[in-house]
């Protein structure tokens, strides 16, 4: 195959270099895509790429470069490039590269799109959404098919080969009725095959469903403390950012992580088992090897509240003196708790049904200030009404702390698997 | 380097053809506490073909720049305009005709540094805040650079080649308080190639010492209060508001998506000291930050006066929505890396100058905030945006009061924008924006201060 061997020539070429160290991730890509816009099927598209990341380590000190360009100029240029950048370094001891594990060769998903069959669910999904949601406006979506074909190199003799192809479908809507809009809502999903209509993936046939009671939507006045029941759309977000703020390599080798000694201690309710599973067949968008060159692993992040594991990357772990995550995170799956989604909902007094949250991230504390969209307000075990310029602000470790309870049903998106979660102590702050 | 002319080219097109050759090269160095975590040069370029046939778009990209790729790509693409033109069938007029030519290159005359000049000088910045604030919690210094270089041909008739550099330093201090961390950042640079735009690491240390007493001054903030209040936006918030708030509301494509500019043209949507123009590529007598010379659809590119004296005028247009709007497209089609189809995107918006001066516009305030910095935002079909605020100050009796923690604005940009009762007679561009809509893409934001009430989130 021609990036295997690419691949080899590039690992050949930075030894010869001088790299004492060196690793090489090779890939190609396809895409063809579907896409939508203002509810019309517009554009066909496909793309064919490469890439070639070369990554040397001289004296400790280390460089990389990366190009989509393969001819034999381009692979001299390449590691003469990452070489040049590595000499150009300052030393630092925690640089470093995979050590030996055997070869293996990763095999998952179509080889090729279903172009007919791509058109025939895109069509029939639009249809569905004319007839049974009248009011909802599709303003843009995406069906593609995405293949990937990596090998990972390093001069330990690491050699991972992953092929693998899968669908990706995303929608972005709103309602609308005369002069009354909605916000907009998106949700997306990933597959490894169409073998049922698009309406019955991911949580589409509810957000879809909700989206014309918004409508209604009301402003709220003056604010209160009050609980939260976090749909699994919002909860993609709040793991996202659980994870990427106080569990990976900046705020860990900076120091400002409030979870940087808390490893193996309790920092959310019991009730959160949280997993990253990459190599988990409930989901579509697998890995099998970490960006340093190891072979993934699936972990428990979360386990019963206690911390397990951070989301480290090798030269991470090496600054810190903490573990090395066993994957590189994503692939995130919540597990289920006890109760049903709508005795959550009854077991609120006052609070938000929240569906998705918009406003930057939280700082390095932890505190968020975010605008609550197309999400309902919830009095003595009810859903109310939708409501409209809500803010709700807290602080994301005390979210986790804080939780009362897990819903047992889940959404599985193809590439995270969440439940329903509600919390509590939050600031809820209408106009 | 691309291919600059691609006229040779020319007899592979039937129908509506774009050609785009197109080179990306992003080039990072990062300084962490003193330890390099980034230090990496990503180039990413190829070839791709649009086609348009009968009402449908076919689009085709390959990695490589040879005669047998591009006629790959304008074959792929014609093939994939004509699968869904037969199943669509559909019946719409034919796209406006227009066709610019521009050349346009505005790299550096200068030597250019090597990678490890570059690191050296980051590394000297890096250096004088470890030796001069030994305070801090973190530290960050990232140099980041980004040279977008375009070729395009289309069969009706355009021809251009732009290169557009565009150089930035980001740095970020971190102080502890009670045992939590504070952060504050701040961006230098803009338009052009580091050469051009950075002299000496000595040159920014007022910046940094600036952004040091910000640093302590929000140690010792506190949440502001949740609610509607009165506030100060500076002039280096005024520029994501213009994006968020209007911008995107006002972007054709969302118009067709039902936004809540689509009912409001030619109606008041802001007090008439509002005037709101996303400009091509001169502003006020200036070059903008991300200038666009002909867009990549190959249309000459006009500024858009989107919001005129208070009053709603134009939506942002490509070819396809001009025609469904019977007008003519603007030059907003811009696609961020050569395998992306160019979709209606801002270039640089701006609200305009007034007449007011800051400090009569904090001394009129009772009680509000001043808002000095921010991070993302988002916008929405309903007008509500939202963006990140991470520096500001309380406003009582007039004066400054003390400063506040990271928060969230809102409010719906056509009520909000009617609140304004002042606007200064500054001008700032926001450095380094990036904009995301199915595809990333740099963006200009400018504009100047404003006295406006917004919702604010807090305790």
């Amino acid at each position: 195959m021609r990036i295997i061997e690419i691949a080899g020539r590039s690992l050949e070429i930075l030894k010869r270099r001088g790299a004492s160290k060196a690793q090489v991730k090779a890939s190609e890509t396809e895409k063809h895509e579907l896409w939508v816009d203002a509810g019309q099927i517009s554009l066909f598209r496909t793309t064919h790429n490469d890439n070639l990341i070369n990554t040397a380590i001289l004296d400790e000190r280390r460089g990389s470069y990366s190009s989509n360009q393969l001819d034999d100029t381009a692979l001299e240029e390449a590691a003469e490039t990452a070489i040049v950048f590595a000499k150009a370094s300052p030393p630092d001891p925690a640089y470093d590269i995979a050590a030996k594990q055997s070869p293996e060769n990763f095999v998952i998903g179509r080889s090729e799109p279903d172009r007919e069959l791509m058109f025939e669910r895109l069509k029939a999904f639009l249809d569905y959404v004319a007839h049974m949601h009248p009011k909802v406006m599709i303003r843009q979506a995406a069906l593609s098919f995405d293949h990937e074909r990596t090998i990972f190199l390093n001069t330990n003799g690491v050699n991972f080969l992953a092929t693998g192809g899968n669908y990706n479908f995303g929608v972005v809507f709103s309602s609308k009725n005369n002069d009354v809009i909605t916000s907009f809502n998106y949700t997306g999903c990933a597959m490894r095959d169409l073998g049922r209509e698009l309406i019955t993936y991911g949580s589409l046939a509810d957000s879809l469903a909700r989206s014309e009671a918004e409508l209604d939507s009301r402003p709220l006045s003056g604010k209160f403390e009050g609980e939260i029941v976090l749909a699994p759309d919002a909860l993609v977000d709040f793991i996202q950012m659980f994870c990427d703020k106080f569990l990976t390599d900046p705020s860990l080798i900076a120091g400002t992580s409030p979870l940087k000694d808390r490893l193996n201690q309790t920092v959310a309710a019991p009730a959160l088992t949280l997993k990253s599973e990459p190599l988990s067949m409930d989901l579509a968008t697998n890995y099998f090897f970490t960006r340093d060159g190891h072979k993934a692993q699936n972990s428990r992040i979360i386990d019963h509240g206690n911390l397990k594991s951070f989301l480290l990357s090798l030269y991470g772990a090496n600054k810190t003196s903490q573990p090395r995550a066993v994957n590189d995170g994503s692939c995130y799956i919540v597990e289920p708790g006890t109760v049903t989604r709508e005795d959550l909902i009854r077991s609120v007094k006052r609070g938000l049904y929240v569906i998705r949250t918009s406003g930057g991230t939280p700082n390095d504390r932890g505190d968020f200030s975010f605008v609550a969209k197309n999400s309902f307000l919830i009095e003595d075990g009810e859903i109310r009404y939708p409501v409209q310029e809500v803010m709700i602000s807290g602080n994301l470790l005390d979210v986790y702390k804080n939780i009362q309870g897990i819903s047992r049903e889940q959404i599985n998106f193809g590439f995270h698997i969440f439940p329903w979660l509600k919390t509590v102590n939050l600031t809820i702050s209408g106009k | 380097m691309i291919e600059k002319n691609l006229a040779r080219y020319r007899h592979l097109f039937h129908d509506y053809t774009e050609l785009r050759a197109q080179e990306m090269r992003y080039q990072v160095i990062a300084f962490l506490n003193g330890n390099l975590v980034a230090n990496h040069l990503d180039v990413n370029s190829g070839i791709s073909a649009r086609v348009y046939q009968a009402g449908s778009w076919g689009f085709a990209s390959h990695p490589g720049r040879d005669d047998s790729a591009i006629k790959t790509v304008v074959t792929e693409a014609g093939h994939n305009a004509g699968f869904l033109a037969r199943k669509l069938r559909k019946k719409l007029p034919p796209l406006p005709v227009s066709a610019a030519h521009a050349e346009k290159n505005l790299s550096t005359h200068k030597q250019r540094l090597s990678q490890k000049e570059l690191i050296q000088f980051n590394k000297e910045l890096e250096h004088y805040i470890g030796q001069n604030y030994k305070n801090l919690v973190s530290r960050r210094v990232i140099i980041q650079n980004i040279d977008r270089e375009i070729s395009l041909l289309t069969s009706l008739g355009a021809e251009s080649y732009t290169f557009i550099p565009r150089s930035k330093i980001y740095i970020s201090l971190s102080a502890e308080k009670d045992g939590a961390p504070v952060e504050v950042y701040d961006v230098t640079g803009g338009l052009g190639h580091f050469e051009d735009l950075f002299r000496t690491p000595a040159d920014l240390h007022p910046f940094i010492d600036n952004l040091y007493n910000k640093l302590l001054d929000k140690r010792e903030g506190e949440r502001p209060e949740s609610g509607v209040v009165d506030c100060i936006l500076d002039s280096r918030v005024a520029g994501i508001l213009a994006h968020e708030a209007v911008g995107h509301t006002t972007e054709a494509d969302l118009v067709l998506g039902g936004s809540v500019a689509a009912n409001n043209l030619q109606k008041p949507v802001a007090s008439p000291l509002v005037t709101l123009v996303d400009f091509a590529h001169t502003a006020l007598g200036k070059t903008c930050p991300e200038p666009v010379y002909v867009d990549d659809e190959g249309t000459p590119p006009e500024d858009v006066v989107i919001i005129e004296q208070g009053i709603l005028k134009q939506y942002m247009h490509n070819r396809e929505s001009a025609m469904l709007f019977e007008t003519a497209p603007t030059g907003n089609a811009r696609a961020w890396t050569f395998s992306d189809e160019p979709l209606i995107r801002m270039r640089n918006t701006a609200i305009l100058p007034g007449k007011d001066k800051l400090a009569d516009m904090i001394a009129s305030i009772q009680d509000g905030y001043y808002l000095c910095a921010t991070g993302n935002g988002q916008a929405d079909a309903t007008g509500e945006f939202t963006f990140a605020v991470t520096q500001g100050y309380r406003i009582h009796n007039g004066k400054l009061g003390k400063a506040i923690l990271d928060t969230t604005i809102t409010g719906i940009a056509f009520e909000m924008l009617k609140t304004v009762t002042m606007v200064s007679d500054e001008m700032h561009w926001t450095v380094g924006g990036l904009c995301g809509k199915k595809q990333l893409m740099t963006v200009g934001m400018g504009g100047p201060s404003l006295k406006c009430r917004v919702m604010i989130g807090g305790k």
